[in-house]
């Protein structure tokens, strides 16, 4: 990866400059990859005498911006990894942050852990590694000359370590070499027909794969221009995303689900005055499940500003796979098929019916698998699971992970023969991949995936010791075009020292997880159905929670 | 506009929201006081685009977004909004 952007510089100077915008002002800093480069080996000439080799890891606790981009170099030229991790703030303190913030670097070890002062903080309380090193963002922004060649990182060489929450609440770490993220990076390209004329808007952080591989690596390795925001900028005012994209003339750009829905949906007209979006020809819509209504909406509200009719790309993708595992190309709309919902839901089964038939329950495609992957749609027993039937979604080819970092391949990562089971359920038809749904537990919200384990274990620590169980999901709702998520808890607590442990359940998991709980449902102890080894069975809580079949229940939101 | 009135704005747009289904379901008999913190609302990022969006809606205001995000009670929103309907 690194040696493909050291040659295309080296090439093309002048190709792909990077504008860095700030997170709560209007300037932007303009950055060319030239210069990049150069601080890169600063960085890494720094890095070199604080002791890093080759095959050593890199962890950041960093926002978007220039101070990223640089220790990411830095490490590459060190032949190192960089481990992005979430910057956080001086709100979010808790036992759980601690925890998990210990539990990644013990995972990830790495040699250096660069980051902001309040994230450094949290990083010396939760817990520092033994012989890992702390490293300001102000070190990294003085580091002057000192610059001397070395050894280029090989294509077999880790390059990034993406953590993600795995269904067992344990963070768990996709190591992905250089070669991975050139074969999917080049791949996502193709499916876009990215050129060097092409300008990426993104506002992703980038210690999310979608915001490191598909808004960093795509625009770096494809030599075209990079505009870079901040979550906390779309966060405050979501409008700026677009804004970015018409001053820019950005082309493309990624994003998860709920932005496209907030932009359909949340935004008042007079923030969209004067938008031009005639430019923008390929959006990566992904991380989250896609329903229909939010593209539609999205299309039909900046149809007026210009936006070509061929514009949003539903994709599927995950970390394992490096990131993205089937797109559409880019001259092509999205394509939706109406099954029966009954015969999907009940046995797995895909009849296709008449748009607008009664019960019909419509799904997006999610484009073909790019060509690096093959996809097999598996049964229950792990066989073929057959045309039209739905079945666990396994992928196999050149991007996918080995196993996750100092597990045993044998634990989560692919079989004997490469395959690697994604988790999720699908079919595939006309080439185009749908997915239907999720056996693992995983949650996903906002693009983000929450482990459930994170959420029970706030539900909890509410005070007062008032939960003795809880079991956290989330449940499609398809008239609101979003997944709802769902904590049930057991509690003695009745009446109004019951709606006092609802509201402290709410404010525990959005202080320790930043989530918002939608629905609360207390039950009395005993309730939450456990396997007989004492786990709680998240897939069958769910069931009886929709069936409204949970007994004992003495409180709280009820079922929908 | 007065104070009041942008207090009450402010409960209607939450009230409404709960109801929808697009924050949680408890919010629709709930009333915030002036003296509620923003943080002690159990709403996320997302559901507070949500009420902003909301309350430029039924109040016909535009709200200044950089001066909304760091404001600690209700009470602080609301003056917010007063500006803004001045403006």
């Amino acid at each position: 990866m690194i040696e493909t952007i050291l040659h295309a510089v080296l090439d093309h100077p002048d190709e792909g400059p990077i504008h860095l915008v700030g997170a709560n002002t209007e300037s932007t800093e303009r950055l060319t990859r030239a210069r990049l480069l150069e601080r890169g080996a600063e960085v890494a000439a720094a890095f070199r005498s604080m002791g890093v080799e080759p095959g050593d890891r890199v962890a950041t606790f960093l926002p978007n911006g220039r101070t990223f981009l640089e220790t990411m170099f830095g490490a590459w030229m060190c032949r190192a990894a960089i481990v992005p991790l979430a910057s956080t703030g001086p709100k979010r303190r808790g036992e759980l942050v601690r925890r998990r913030v210990a539990a990644v670097l013990e995972v990830a070890a790495p040699r250096l852990v660069v980051g902001t002062d309040d994230a450094l903080a949290l990083v010396s309380s939760a817990g520092c590694p033994h012989g890992t090193q702390l490293v300001t963002e102000s070190a990294i922004d003085s580091c002057r000359g000192g610059a001397t060649a070395g050894a280029m990182a090989q294509p077999d060489d880790l390059a990034l370590v993406q953590f993600t929450s795995g269904s067992t609440g344990l963070p768990r770490g996709v190591p992905v070499r250089h070669r991975q993220i050139h074969a999917n990076v080049r791949q996502i390209g193709l499916r876009a027909r990215m050129t060097p004329e092409d300008i990426l808007v993104s506002w992703l952080p980038v210690y999310h794969d979608m915001g490191f591989v598909g808004a960093l690596c795509v625009p770096l390795l494809w030599g075209a221009g990079l505009v870079l925001s901040s979550p906390e900028k779309f966060i405050r005012n979501p409008s700026s995303w677009l804004r970015l994209l018409s001053d820019f003339g950005g082309t493309v750009s990624p994003a998860p689900t709920f932005a496209f829905d907030v932009l359909g949906r949340l935004v008042s007209d007079h923030r969209l005055e004067g938008l031009d979006l005639s430019g923008f020809r390929y959006a990566w819509v992904g991380a989250e499940p896609v329903f229909e209504g939010q593209l539609a909406r999205f299309q039909e509200r900046f149809r007026p500003k210009g936006l070509p009719e061929e514009t949003l790309h539903p994709v599927y993708g995950l970390a394992e796979g490096t990131l993205c595992v089937s797109a559409a190309f880019a001259e092509q709309r999205w394509r939706t098929l109406s099954v029966d919902g009954a015969a999907l839901r009940e046995h797995g089964e895909v009849e296709i019916v008449a748009p607008g038939q009664a019960g019909a329950l419509v799904l997006v495609g999610n484009g073909h698998p790019l060509d690096i992957f093959e996809i097999s749609i598996a049964a229950s027993d792990g066989a073929d699971a057959g045309a039209y039937r739905e079945g666990r979604v396994l992928m196999r080819g050149p991007s996918v992970m080995e196993g996750y970092v100092g597990l045993d391949r044998r634990d989560g990562g692919p079989d004997p023969d490469g395959w690697f089971d994604t988790g999720d359920l699908g079919f595939t038809h006309d080439g185009d991949l749908y997915i239907t749904g999720r056996a693992k537990d995983v949650i996903i919200r906002s693009g983000m995936n929450v482990a459930p384990q994170d959420i029970e274990f706030a539900a909890l620590s509410v005070p007062g010791g008032d939960v003795s169980r809880a079991a956290a999901f989330s449940c499609v709702r398809l008239e609101l075009a979003r997944e709802e998520v769902v904590v049930v808890a057991e509690t003695r607590r009745k009446d109004e020292a019951a709606e006092q442990v609802v509201a402290s359940i709410r404010a525990q998991v959005l202080a320790d997880v930043g989530l918002q709980v939608d629905r609360v449902e207390l039950v009395a102890p005993g309730s939450i159905p456990r396997t007989t080894s004492g786990k709680v069975q998240r897939q069958l809580c769910r069931t009886l929670f929709l069936e409204n079949a949970l007994h004992g229940t003495p409180s709280g939101d009820g079922a929908s | 506009m007065t104070k009041e009135q942008a207090l009450a704005l402010f409960n209607q747009s939450l009230q409404n929201l709960a109801r929808t289904g697009l924050l949680p379901p408890d919010l629709a008999d709930f009333s915030a006081s002036p003296d509620t913190l923003m943080t002690d609302l159990p709403i996320d990022s997302t559901g507070r685009m949500s009420l902003v969006h909301e309350i430029e809606t039924r109040g016909g205001l535009d709200l200044p977004l950089d001066d909304i995000v760091d404001v600690e009670t209700v009470d602080d929103f609301a003056s917010v909004m007063l500006r803004s309907h001045r403006d």
